[in-house]
């Protein structure tokens, strides 16, 4: 009989503060998906998952846990990243990319916050591997942030994914101060003309990632998981007669791996894993990654801007972090509301569907350099 | 090495690749933009 109501009330006995702090956690995410609609489509199966990962000897867990097993089957072997690349290449329109190639390099300027904050990590003590795990949540880009970490710093998978969901869904508020900060009035009236009639042929865009997978694999092959199914995506989006992979792609496939992806890192958010001090300071420097990568490229389109005849309006340069489109729309709203005759929305669109590119490369070069000083292939 | 001396190495090596990758990629645009121009009768086809 003992043993009985021992079992039956297993859950109360079991339950630890922590605990309780994670269930509020997770209906804080919850929350801010449903109500605030910040990233609902993933904070919200995290917010849940992490719900469930913190029950008593909850069974959701736990080596034959379903979240468990979803952990092993979809994140361990980087299959749900890798997928949602498809999705996101699928989803990427690069013509307007393709049609201003300059805005490119604001790609590459934007990712600056992942190398400083790589550098600030390891000044705090974190080591390469971890310093590396979490400079990339700069990356702005979820797929990418849980790769790398799958590779360097599985443990620290759960507040990486949330740190860098978290601040996705919160570049609205974090990137107009720092750019306000950063630049002028003046130069956040700049106008660039957008000539609409000089279209991209479709060559171009087949042509294109092709040749980006080719010549980023040779440079850095440990990148071809990353940039390979996101280019596979876009092609599947440009090629003709393959509309319903591209469909499935942007809509079954997305949908699906996101919700299964969602509530995998929630089963990972283990209270006594999550809650501690470590998980405060990836945080912390989630947020510097994401105030260093705009002003990367701020600063490298005003920098531009002391050669160029025709100057560039310094706030497209942060839409190069790859928040996308959320990045393109937020300084194309800021154009606006500086100049209500200022339309920026295809430039800050270009700039912003090159971070894509360039979080990913960014990623690849971390992956082959660190991967090579620890010996990880 | 330290980790903050691999932190550092990491940027020195990995910001300019970066940069030259996405040149490379800039160039390509163009070069394929050159090669593949654009015809105002594609959409209709």
């Amino acid at each position: 009989m003992e043993a009985i109501i021992q079992d039956l009330t297993i859950g109360f006995t079991g339950l630890t503060w922590k605990m309780i702090v994670m269930w509020l956690i997770g209906l804080t995410l919850m929350y801010l998906a449903v109500v605030k609609d910040y990233e609902p489509l993933l904070l919200m199966p995290i917010g849940f998952g992490a719900i469930l990962a913190n029950i008593p000897f909850s069974s959701a867990v736990g080596e034959a846990g379903p979240l468990t097993t979803l952990l092993h089957a979809g994140i361990s072997n980087e299959m749900f990243p890798v997928l949602i690349f498809v999705a996101v290449g699928a989803m990427c329109d690069f013509t307007p990319l393709l049609k201003m190639p300059f805005m490119m390099i604001f790609g590459a300027a934007a990712q600056f916050g992942i190398f400083a904050t790589i550098v600030i990590a390891a000044l705090i003590g974190f080591p390469i591997n971890e310093a590396a795990a979490i400079g990339i949540i700069g990356a702005a880009d979820g797929p990418t942030t849980i790769y790398i970490a799958n590779k360097f710093a599985q443990d620290l998978l759960a507040p990486l994914s949330v740190a860098a969901y978290s601040y996705m869904a919160l570049v609205p508020i974090i990137q107009p101060p720092i750019i306000k900060l950063l630049t002028t009035k003046k130069e956040r009236m700049i106008r660039m003309p957008y000539t609409a009639d000089s279209g991209v042929s479709k060559k171009v865009l087949i042509a294109f990632p092709i040749f980006v997978t080719l010549a980023a694999g040779v440079i850095a092959p440990s990148s071809v998981a990353l940039i390979g199914f996101l280019m596979f995506g876009n092609l599947l989006r440009v090629c003709s007669g393959v509309e319903k992979l591209s469909t499935a792609a942007q809509n079954e496939l997305s949908n699906l791996v996101t919700l299964l992806l969602g509530i995998t890192i929630g089963g990972t958010m283990a209270a006594e894993g999550f809650l501690n001090l470590k998980t405060l300071m990836i945080m912390g420097l989630g947020l510097v990654a994401f105030i260093f990568d705009t002003a990367g490229g701020v600063l490298l389109a005003k920098f531009l801007n002391l050669f160029l005849k025709e100057k560039v309006n310094p706030m497209v340069g942060a839409a190069g972090i790859s928040a996308f489109p959320m990045s393109g729309r937020v300084i194309a709203k800021m154009a606006l509301k500086e100049d209500k005759g200022n339309y920026l929305i295809m430039q800050a669109i270009g700039a912003n569907v090159s971070g894509q590119i360039g979080s990913i490369i960014a990623g690849g070069v971390v992956l082959a350099v660190v991967g090579s000083m620890l010996g990880i292939r | 090495m330290n980790s903050v001396s691999q932190a550092l190495q990491l940027m020195g090596i990995g910001l300019p690749v970066m940069f030259i990758v996405i040149l490379l990629f800039i160039g390509a645009a163009v070069v394929l933009k050159k090669i593949f121009p654009y015809d105002s009768n594609e959409e209709k086809e």
